[in-house]
This record gives C-alpha cells, structure tokens and sequence, in this order.
C-alpha cells in the first residue's frame, strides 16, 4: 500500500474569525498501481488532502503515511521530507508557472539537483524526462522556458517533477487553460506516464469527462469529507450519487442512461465515450449480423 | 445591420525588429447588430488579436477596423467605441480592481461620469442580469471561477454596451463556471439584444453561436452556422481542433460503417438517431 | 490564509463600524496625540475606560483587541527593561554594579507600557472596525484638498485600491509557487543568508513574471473599462458625516482636553503629577 490516510482533519485559520474547516476526518488508502481521479468543487478540501501526501502541510489530527515515512502532529521525530518528495512528484495547477530557470534543461534539472544526485545522473534523468513528455532533448535544451508554447512550457514543467522520478504522482488540473489539442497531449501523456514513468497516479480534476478517459477509481471530494470511493467501472451504477452532490455525471453516462430508458441496454458498464463507442458498435453488428443470417435462413 | 466591419486586417506583433509575428493576415469581416458569434482557433491561431481590435486596445497594422462607423485609430472616439464595444478577459482574477462587489462594478460608469444616481440603478441592474444581486457587498476574494467572471461581466455591462466580446473568458473555468457564464452571456443576447462574439477554444460553446468563424494562422478559413461547419470536420481536425464530443461520438459511428449523420450535435438527436438503429 | 483585503477588520453591526471612516481617522489622530501628552495614572484609567468602552459599543470581543499586543509584547518588555536600568534619577532602590534601579524609573516604565498599549490598541480600533476600502475612501477623501496643487489624489486612491485588491492575490500565488517549489525538492528556510536569498530565486522569478502578467491583463481590463474616459468622475460613494461622528467628535476632543488640563493645569512634578496627587494627598489625609 502506498499511501494510507487516517483520521485526518485539518483547519485553515485556527482561532481567528475566519476559521475554515477544510478536511473532516478523511480516511483513505491509495495502493500501488491505483489510478485514481478526483473531482469535487472548488473548497471542497481536495486540494488540502493532495497538499498532505506531499508532506506541505503538516496534518492537525490524524496521520498520513506514504511509504514507510510517517507524518503526524507530533514535533518528534522529524520525517524525511525530501526522501517523500523524491518518492511523491506533485505537478500543481499551471505547473508552468514555475518555470525560472534560464534553459529547460536547468529547470528540469532542478528536482534532481535538490536530491543531492551527480552531474551524470542528473543528465540522464533530465534527458529520458524530456524524451518522457515528448519533446526533442536536443533541440530544446538550451532554449529559454519563456519562449516555449503554453503547452510545451507545461510540459516542460512536468518533465522537472518526472526527473525526480517519483513513484506516485499527482497532478493537480493538469489540462486546465490548454487549447483542444494541448489538452488532448497531456491527457495521452498522462497515460504514458502511467505506463512508464510513475506507477501510482492521482488526478485531480473538474471535468469528469477527462477522468473517465484513464482513472481506475474515482474519488469525490464533498464538503470536506471523501463523499464518495468506487472503481470507475461501476460509476454507471452510483451516478445517482454524484448528481445528488451537483457534480456531472460523464457524458457517456448521460447518453448510455438516455437509451436505457427507451430500452437499449448494454451488456458491458458504461463509463466513457470509447466504452459507449464500443458497445454501439457490438451492438449493431450484432443486431445486422443476426439479421444477415436470418435473411440467409429465409432464404433457404 | 452590421455593426462590426474589418476589411483587409493585418497585425504584426513586433513590427520593427526581427521577430515579427503576423497574428493576423488579411481578416474581412463583417458582424449583425443582435448576433450570437463564436470564434473558435487553436492557441495562437490570432483569435485574441481579433478581439483586442474590436475595441482599440490594439491598433491594426494595415487595414481598417469600423464600429458602429467609427474608425478604432480615431483617438476622438476611442471611448465611444470602448463604450459600445464591452470585452471581459481569460482570468477572472485579474479583471476586478476594488475588494467591493459593488465598487468594483460602479468603477466603469465612473470613469464615465455618469451621475450618482444612475451609477446605483446601474450597479443593481447589472449585477441582477448575472444572477449576483446578493453579493453587492461581498469581497470576491473567496468566491468561484464562475462568480468572479460574471462579476467581470456586470462590471462591463455598467458601462451598458451593445457589443460583448469574451475574449476566451471560460477557458480557466470549471464546467459548472463555465455552464454559468455561458447561460448569462444567452440570457443577455436574448433579452438585452446585445450582440456577443465568445472567443473559445471549446467547441460545445460554438453550439449556442448562430454563427461559428473558424480562424487558422490569421486568417478566417470557415465562417457558417455551427452545424455546417462541424459537417466539414476533417478541416476542423485539421488545424487541431476537434468537433464537440457528441459530434464526435457520431462521426466515428459512422466511419464504423453505422448510418448516422455527422452532423448530430445535441445529446438527444444522438440518442433518437440510436434508437432507430438499435 | 486569511483574506489581507479585510486587514484586521472584524465584521459586526456597530455604530463605531457605521462611523464616518474619514472621522475615525481624525478620531485615532488625535487619540495618538493625546497619549504622548498623558502624565497621570488616574488619566491614563480614563483613557483605559474609554477604550474598553468603545470595544464593547463596537461588539468586538476584547481578547482579539488584546491580540494585536501580542505582536508588540517584545518591544515592550525590551523598552521596559532598557528604561529600567538606565533611568537614572529618583530614588535608588537598587544598586548593582553600574546598573541603578530607582522609583522614578520603575514609574517610567510602567508608563512607558502602558502608553504603547494603548497606543496599539486603539489605532488597531481603527483597522478592525473600518474595511481598508472605506479606508482607501477616507484618505482619498482627506487627501482632496492637494488635488489643487495637482497632485494626482484619484490615481493615489487606485493605486491603493488595486493594491488592497491584489495583495492577497500575489500572497496566495507565493504560497503556491512556494509549495511547488518545496515539492520539488528546494529548502527554502535553510541555509545561511546568501544561501536563502539563493533560494528564494525559484520564487521570486516566478512571482514577478506572474506580477507582470497580471499587471498586463489588469491594464487592459482597465482600458476597456473606460478608464481615463473623462475628466468629470463621478463616485457612486459619497462620504457624509453623520450625528455619530459628532458625538465621536465632542467625546474623542473630551478626552483629550481633559488630557491637555490634567497635564498643564493640575499637573505638576515628581512621580505623582496632575490628578494622581490630589489622589496620593486625600488618601494621606485619609490614612493621616
């Protein structure tokens, strides 16, 4: 298990007028190899719970373990906060907003470098890094980050957490702002990612349409509390729930639903488009097939 | 009646040094007084340039930009242009420049010199016509994408233009943000009769469009209604756009070998169209 | 995170929060003054009871007031000490090497105290009872008069204004590139001098990039909001002084009259002064 989290609650503003409760008692375990997605409303804690994994705040009431490093209230003892970071990369919204250095190769080099690693490894992570998200290590290396395109600079941004080569990976919006295309790169390069790069991946994002497209397991942050916990593939049977909580249900659900109830119903759940793709497609065959071999029948 | 008129439009960013970029290259364009205009285009493709035209923030290179007959170079009418022509931005954050609901909304008539009376008529009427009446005396500071944007637009709407362009105004926003601004930017066309030219990159948004212009490398390549233009996809695929997901779910439908139109756009034509094939 | 646009201001129904801002300011001027003219003990109870009196009228709980000198408690004590032991007239009470503590010191100190306390408390009255846009009014409002000697009071007032509107903005975004920062491995708060400011360059280039960016689209956003359209502003808010303010008024100038009086009229010399002796002799007379 990767990351276990227990009891835990935290508070923004303790003791001043504007308190605000932003996690209640969350418990939740991400194992090795999840895939997870998370959606719920802006303030609906999701972004304080990523922000703990990562050991950038320190929890108030209960405990969060990733891996064999532990983080609790207590003062004592300190955790290993960059053998954490090393093993957790948090690619935050608009990553490419931390871009500073003078070269891409330097700003991918960045992470690596704070992990204390040689000149050599450095290299070799900074070039399988950018080669990672697609882009020509040769031909960008040198290249001022401020020049780039909006969706090369994030990538470049990813490729600086990549190169630390974590085991889990989280990113926060990681298609928001880009254009059709730019969003459909990252979203494949997410995939990639996951298949090459970091075996673990927590997603967090509004569009639930874009997590049906690759996440195991969706999770709904509501109101402060995990409202929500399924396996993507049985999201077609609890969409009730997420309408309940004003989210969107995905819109191959809306559409799967919408036959449903003029009596087409699919063997198989339905939870993104290329599912629905599928099952239109089966179906159909099926249906012209059967009817082919009728013809053929009557015809004898 | 058009109100909008470009012909032969060029800009180049960086005119005098080496780096030129020609973000627009010969735009002619013409736009209805009540019209309801998407312009779609992949980053850089010159859609923002557009916009900053329409309302003089930016200067054509060569070419003319007209409003309402008045020329945007002529300095005499820059402010009667701005004041017809209303433009809310990408970021919702950086558009507000008062902590006040209220103040902020109040600042446009303001500069105009409106008297104080109507400045109040006209901070409630805009701020009712987004739905935002009862936050007049909050701050913005902890309120939603989508709030803070249709703050953006009651701040223009005080200033009471006919003309509102969103220059890729829900691009930041999530699904829910969007969803509101888009109902508010309808509700306006529709009551106010206030033409409105929503610049975006999603192509859902286009749907709501009477007309939908393509832009490519600074030039309009297809300019039709929404249903037309989804219809010639494959140009659409072409310069990196993509057609609505539903649009899209049918085009490959079809490309499968199942009869059905590429040209669906709504969630219930698909769904009808399936029940006859299932 | 707390929202800096709000400063300390504290939200509740009060007149002292209906007040005029323009006045309050005036108000907590002259309050300021008045505390560097105040001798006596018993004055500075009066004062004391003024305080905790507005407090209550302005439903401010009084352990938040208390918390703004939680800041300066340093200062304080540090004053103290040092005019403790270097206070060299009046009596000696103590002697140690060239340190000397008298009654005259220790008087001075207690003083000293009680002064920046209450100096603290009351101008933060100020902050938690007025929004800093009311304030921003209030001085662009004060400010007017300088306008006839062309200087630019309304640009002053939205350079104020953005700023109060942006500061927690760019807060915000520091803390975010921060953490990002911090994810990928970078120690900020370690390391010598040299090696923080080093440090700090992950943030502070982001940052200013991103001060600029917004700088750029708030630009636009004011040009497309007509501003610079005329010459003749108007305001939507107009500041109007009120029955309150003048009863504010005839209690603030009360007090600090009674402050001047107790200090030239009755005050006099020695550790007990103004009304303090009268006091000190009818107690004597009493225990005599």
């Amino acid at each position: 298990m990767s990351i276990v989290v227990k009891n835990l609650s935290f508070t923004y503003g303790v003791g001043t007028a504007f308190a605000k409760k932003a996690l209640d008692d969350i418990n939740l375990t991400i194992n090795d190899g999840d895939f997870v997605g998370i959606i719920g409303h802006t303030g609906s804690g999701k972004s304080t719970f990523i922000q703990h994994i990562n050991g950038l705040i320190k929890p108030q009431e209960g405990s969060v373990e990733v891996f064999d490093i532990s983080l609790t209230p207590a003062k004592k003892p300190k955790p290993d906060l960059r053998k954490l970071r090393s093993s957790v990369g948090m690619v935050f919204q608009y990553p490419e907003y931390q871009l500073f250095e003078e070269t891409v190769y330097k700003d991918v080099a960045f992470g690596p470098k704070n992990l204390g690693l040689s000149a050599e490894e450095i290299e070799e992570r900074v070039k399988e890094a950018i080669g990672l998200v697609g882009l020509d290590y040769d031909a960008i290396k040198d290249r001022a980050p401020f020049e780039l395109s909006g969706g090369q600079k994030r990538r470049v941004a990813i490729a600086g957490i990549i190169a630390m080569r974590p085991k889990v990976l989280i990113l926060d919006e990681p298609s928001a702002g880009l254009d059709p295309y730019g969003k459909e790169q990252i979203l494949n390069l997410i995939v990639k990612l996951k298949e090459q790069c970091s075996p673990t991946i927590i997603v967090i994002s509004h569009d639930i349409d874009e997590i049906t497209r690759f996440a195991s397991r969706i999770v709904v942050f509501n109101d402060s509390h995990v409202a929500y916990d399924v396996p993507m593939t049985e999201l077609f049977e609890h969409q009730a729930e997420l309408v309940e909580m004003g989210l969107d249900i995905p819109q191959a659900v809306k559409i799967a639903k919408a036959l449903e109830q003029k009596g087409i119903v699919f063997d198989q759940p339905i939870v993104s488009l290329s599912d629905l793709y599928k099952a239109i497609v089966d179906r159909y065959n099926s249906i012209h097939v059967d009817k082919n071999a009728f013809d053929e029948e009557e015809n004898h | 009646m058009s109100i909008i008129k470009l012909s032969n439009v060029f800009y180049t960013y960086n005119k005098d040094t080496e780096e030129q970029v020609h973000a627009l290259q010969g735009i002619n364009l013409e736009i209805e007084e009540g019209s309801f205009v998407a312009l779609v285009g992949h980053n850089g493709s010159g859609k923002s340039t557009l916009a900053k035209l329409l309302n003089g923030l930016l200067l054509p290179t060569s070419g003319s930009v007209n409003i309402y007959d008045m020329d945007t170079t002529n300095p005499s009418t820059i402010y009667e242009i701005r004041k017809n022509v209303g433009m809310v931005f990408q970021n919702p954050d950086n558009q507000m420049i008062a902590s006040i609901v209220e103040d902020d909304i109040a600042f446009g008539p303001e500069n105009l010199g409106v008297p104080r009376e109507e400045i109040i008529e006209r901070v409630d009427w805009a701020l009712s016509k987004v739905g935002m009446l009862e936050h007049k005396k909050g701050t913005p500071f902890k309120m939603s994408g989508g709030q803070k944007q249709r703050l953006a637009i009651a701040g223009v709407l005080a200033i009471k233009p006919r003309v509102l362009v969103l220059d890729e105004s829900t691009a930041m926003l999530d699904p829910q943000g969007r969803r509101e601004v888009l109902s508010v930017v309808k509700q306006l066309n529709q009551d106010e009769k206030i033409t409105i030219i929503n610049i975006t990159h999603y192509m859902d948004e286009a749907l709501d469009a009477d007309r939908l212009i393509v832009m490519n490398e600074g030039k309009i390549i297809d300019d039709d209604t929404p249903k037309n233009v989804f219809s010639r996809y494959a140009q659409l695929e072409a310069v990196k756009l993509a057609t609505p997901p539903v649009t899209g779910l049918a085009i490959k439908l079809n490309q499968a070998g199942i009869p059905i139109d590429t040209n669906i756009t709504t969630q219930s034509e698909l769904v009808e169209k399936l029940c006859q094939l299932l | 995170m707390r929202d800096i646009s709000f400063g300390q201001y504290y939200p509740s129904e009060s007149v002292i929060h209906r007040m005029d801002p323009r006045a309050k300011i005036i108000f907590s001027l002259l309050y300021m003054i008045g505390m560097f003219f105040i001798v006596s003990y018993t004055m500075y109870l009066v004062t004391f009871i003024f305080l905790m009196t507005v407090i209550l009228i302005a439903k401010i709980p009084p352990k938040i007031v208390f918390r703004s000198i939680k800041a300066i408690v340093f200062i304080l004590i540090f004053t103290a000490i040092i005019n403790l032991l270097f206070y060299n007239e009046g009596k000696v009470l103590v002697e140690w090497w060239k340190i000397r503590i008298t009654d005259a010191g220790i008087n001075f100190s207690v003083k000293m105290i009680f002064r920046l306390t209450m100096l603290v408390m009351g101008t933060s009255l100020l902050t938690y009872t007025t929004t800093p846009t009311a304030l921003t009014d209030a001085i662009e409002s004060l400010l007017k008069p300088l306008s006839y000697i062309k200087v630019p009071v309304h640009d002053i007032a939205i350079i104020m204004s953005i700023a109060l509107r942006f500061i927690p903005g760019l807060i915000e975004e520091t803390d975010k590139i921060m953490m990002a920062q911090k994810a990928r491995g970078a120690s900020i708060d370690t390391g010598n001098f040299i090696q923080k400011v080093k440090a700090m360059l992950p943030v502070l280039i982001p940052l200013f990039v991103s001060a600029f960016r917004r700088a750029d689209e708030l630009a636009d956003a004011l040009d497309a909001r007509c501003y610079n359209a005329t010459d003749h502003r108007t305001k939507m808010k107009v500041l109007k002084y009120s029955g309150k303010d003048l009863v504010g008024a005839i209690v603030v100038v009360a007090l600090f009259v009674g402050i001047l009086l107790d200090k030239y009229l009755i005050g006099g010399s020695g550790l007990w002064v103004g009304i303090d002796r009268y006091i000190a002799d009818g107690i004597r007379n009493l225990v005599g």
